[in-house]
């Protein structure tokens, strides 16, 4: 089993009315993504597998089982990568076929990437050894 | 005009040495010229700062852009403490203190283990910040080669991490203050945040930010302080401005392309350190003679806010702090849009209008 998570080394993240909003805080890219994205997002947030996810999906919304699964599959291998999810564990990816019983309009989820900042980040990069204030003993 | 450009060099000077060198090299400064010294207080972000600069052009340059937060001495310990020293009119020099590349040129960073030391280096300023003793040890080669930047924003970027940690959030924004309403004009640079609060300041709201605030949670408040009362406007922008065109300070530098705004120069308009924030708007400019406003979603609200803010603090391990609380705020928050249009006239009646329909009593 393949479990997904956000990587918090360098990424912070919100999901807002079902849009997730995702900051590189390492380059100052950022991200959106609505509707199926958005649910995808909360899921891995959640930690969830590559394959309970594909079962949300379909249990949420009306797609075929193909289609969710190719669409499941680029959308991670953006956030891969992106860096903005690990994955642990190994295996299939979104092996077997989950029943569809989901009513909701589907639309394939997308990863919008903004890099206005990115430019000004560049000027001025993270410094990785600073983190809170010491204690003062 | 952006930040000064740093980088984040190897960690190649013990910077807890530095913090040491540069206090007492501006305690022999002090003592070598004590006619020189000059002591003020500034209410920042609701605490006490205490400026101890030395050097008499110094002292007459670089705190003029947080002049309007200056109190008289309050009996109490102080929450952070500036010494800064001018090189040439003293003649003392420490370690490390003295003029790297062409002025103007990319800065540089260094921390020392543990984070405690943070040293800012330009071109012709250094300074180190001890985070735990609530200190900044700071130098300048001259008052006259102070950037622009410097001038408009004197420790900017200490200023930053100590509100941080204060527990403060810094916002890349403007902020304007009426009837003890406060609005936030966040946006990204050309967006019309400085076109909005200084069309505002004009009418008679009270001026907090143009560029910088930092917020706070008190009870169920909002809190947003500004710190400096300067404004940064190219050519063009300027000029919309006629009022302003006298005092601007123009660049020395090829950098310095804007022309640096001084409101406290100004007479006859209001300056704030601190507003309780009701409203987030976010400017942008379009072609158009009226303005407008409407309501903006969260998700729109945060991703306006977020990614410029979170520049102001370029530490990874600290922005998932930063992202939390600005998440919280925009949560808690009106969120608008705030369309500028060409005629300025109209726009503090637009803004006007929108804290008057969105803003509840």
């Amino acid at each position: 089993m393949r479990t997904l998570k956000p990587n918090l080394s360098a990424v912070a993240a919100k999901v807002i009315d079902g849009e997730a909003i995702i900051m590189n805080l390492t380059n100052g890219a950022y991200y959106s993504m609505a509707g199926v994205g958005g649910f995808i997002w909360d899921a891995i947030e959640r930690e969830q597998s590559d394959a309970a996810i594909l079962e949300g999906i379909m249990a949420r919304y009306d797609v075929a089982a193909p289609q969710a699964r190719a669409d499941l599959d680029g959308l991670i291998a953006a956030l891969l990568a992106d860096e903005l999810i690990v994955m642990e564990g190994n295996g299939a990816a979104t092996e077997g076929t989950p029943p569809a019983t989901g009513t909701e309009s589907y639309e394939a989820p997308e990863l919008h990437k903004h890099t206005e900042m990115a430019d000004l980040l560049a000027l001025d990069p993270p410094m990785p050894a600073l983190t809170d204030v010491p204690a003062s003993n | 005009m952006g930040a000064p450009a740093v980088s984040a060099g190897a960690p190649t000077l013990d910077v807890a040495a530095d913090f040491d060198s540069m206090l007492a090299a501006a305690e022999r400064a002090a003592t070598l010229h004590p006619g020189k010294v000059r002591v003020s207080h500034y209410l920042i972000a609701d605490r006490l700062v205490t400026v101890r600069l030395i050097g008499d052009a110094l002292g007459s340059r670089l705190t003029r852009a947080i002049s309007h937060l200056r109190v008289t001495d309050l009996d109490r310990e102080p929450d952070l403490r500036i010494d800064m020293w001018d090189g040439c009119e003293t003649g003392v020099t420490a370690p490390g203190c003295a003029p790297r590349g062409e002025e103007g040129s990319a800065g540089r960073t260094d921390v020392s283990p543990g984070g405690r030391f943070v040293l800012f280096e330009q071109a012709r300023t250094r300074s180190v910040l001890d985070r735990v003793e609530k200190r900044i040890a700071g130098w300048v080669v001259a008052a006259s080669q102070l950037s622009q930047y410097e001038l408009g924003r004197p420790w900017h970027s200490e200023l930053l991490l100590w509100q941080h940690d204060c527990g403060l959030q810094p916002l890349h924004a403007g902020f304007i203050e009426r009837d003890g309403i406060g609005v936030l004009l966040a946006g990204p640079g050309g967006s019309g945040k400085s076109t909005t609060s200084l069309s505002c300041m004009q009418e008679g709201w009270s001026y907090l930010a143009d560029d910088y605030v930092s917020v706070e949670r008190q009870d169920k408040r909002v809190i947003g302080y500004g710190a400096y009362n300067s404004a940064h406007l190219d050519p063009t922008h300027l000029r919309r401005f006629p009022r302003l065109v006298p005092g601007a300070i123009h660049g020395r530098l090829a950098r310095e392309d804007k022309s640096l705004v001084l409101a406290s120069d100004l007479r006859n308009v209001r300056l704030a350190g601190k507003a309780e924030l009701r409203l987030i708007a976010f400017p942008r400019v379009v072609d158009r003679p009226e303005s407008r406003w409407y309501p903006a979603s969260k998700a729109e609200a945060l991703l306006r806010i977020a990614p410029s803010s979170l520049l102001l603090l370029p530490y990874v391990q600290l922005g998932h702090s930063a992202f939390k609380t600005m998440s919280e705020v925009v949560m808690e928050l009106p969120t608008c849009w705030l369309d500028v249009g060409r005629d300025l006239a109209q726009l503090p009646a637009a803004v006007a209008d929108m804290v008057a329909e969105v803003v509840k009593p």
